[in-house]
């Protein structure tokens, strides 16, 4: 499957804060869907939902997954994921929230005080169904993040599968501040 | 309170290892649950004291404990949905916003 789409850039944040409001006003209340969409931010060159092995920072990767982003059954060589409605890969629930992460990761991107470009996808509720076995949850400490959690005990080679699934299904905006 | 346990494990520990250089008596208190945030200048510090911890870990890599480089730069992504989801509830969401615009 290809990866997420670019779809736009943004040269400035007051660019990406109304492409994001536009999407809130069009999926969210509108629709009677309290979530409607959520967004992920994303250190270039990695895909919504993957990383690749080089651009994850100190973390380990299993097939483009973060070890810690899921919680890897240690015994089975971390072949095996096990459900965890607290971890997850993380999305924004609003704007300011998003633009908050996207600072974080930016600030030392390229190293110290050396900011770098985030871009931005999103997943739109309801338009596709999800793969069974992941849910959206939302963390209990802070309301406005979300995981996309795995829900039921899955191989490692199904969740990669499923996060192409959400991949192939979310677009992206292409940082252009820098 | 911040709650430390779950996939939350490691941030107590980052947390106080950077409360001693913060130098933050108020933000200690709070980041040890010895104390809630109760004013906007204690906010404004513990907001504040992300982003020194996120500037602190990436400038150099730190020991704390017999913790990875991967735990210590896990924590400090949970760090922030930790204090940032902490603020808000507490009725400090504008603050933590203007910090991190600020920041």
């Amino acid at each position: 499957m290809p990866p997420s789409k670019y779809v736009a850039q943004y040269k400035t944040i007051e660019d990406l804060r109304s492409y994001v409001n536009e999407l809130i006003e069009a999926h969210r209340d509108a629709k009677t869907n309290p979530i409607g969409v959520l967004f992920r931010v994303v250190v270039p060159p990695n895909d919504s939902t993957s990383y690749i092995e080089g651009s994850q920072g100190p973390y380990q990767l299993v097939e483009g997954v973060r070890v810690c982003d899921y919680n890897f059954d240690k015994a089975s060589g971390l072949e095996w994921v096990l459900p965890d409605r607290t971890m997850g890969l993380s999305f924004s629930k609003t704007f300011s929230h998003l633009k908050n992460v996207r600072k974080m990761l930016s600030r030392h991107a390229k190293g110290y005080k050396n900011p770098g470009p985030v871009d931005v996808s999103w997943w739109v509720l309801g338009e596709h169904n999800m793969p069974s076995g992941m849910e959206f949850i939302q963390d209990p400490d802070d309301k406005n993040h979300f995981f996309l959690a795995v829900t039921e005990r899955m191989h490692v080679r199904k969740l990669v599968e499923n996060l192409q699934f959400f991949a192939y299904h979310m677009n992206m905006i292409q940082d252009e501040t820098f | 309170m911040l709650n430390y346990s779950g996939n939350n494990k490691h941030c107590e520990a980052v947390a106080k290892h950077y409360c001693a250089l913060f130098n933050n008596s108020d933000v200690s208190a709070i980041i040890s649950n010895d104390a809630e945030v109760g004013s906007s200048d204690q906010a404004k510090s513990l907001a504040e004291f992300y982003w020194f911890v996120l500037d602190e870990t990436a400038k150099e890599r730190p020991k704390i404990n017999q913790l990875s480089d991967s735990e210590i730069a896990y924590a400090v992504e949970r760090l922030f949905h930790l204090i940032g989801g902490y603020l808000d509830r507490a009725g400090y969401g504008e603050i933590w916003e203007q910090v991190c615009d600020d920041a």
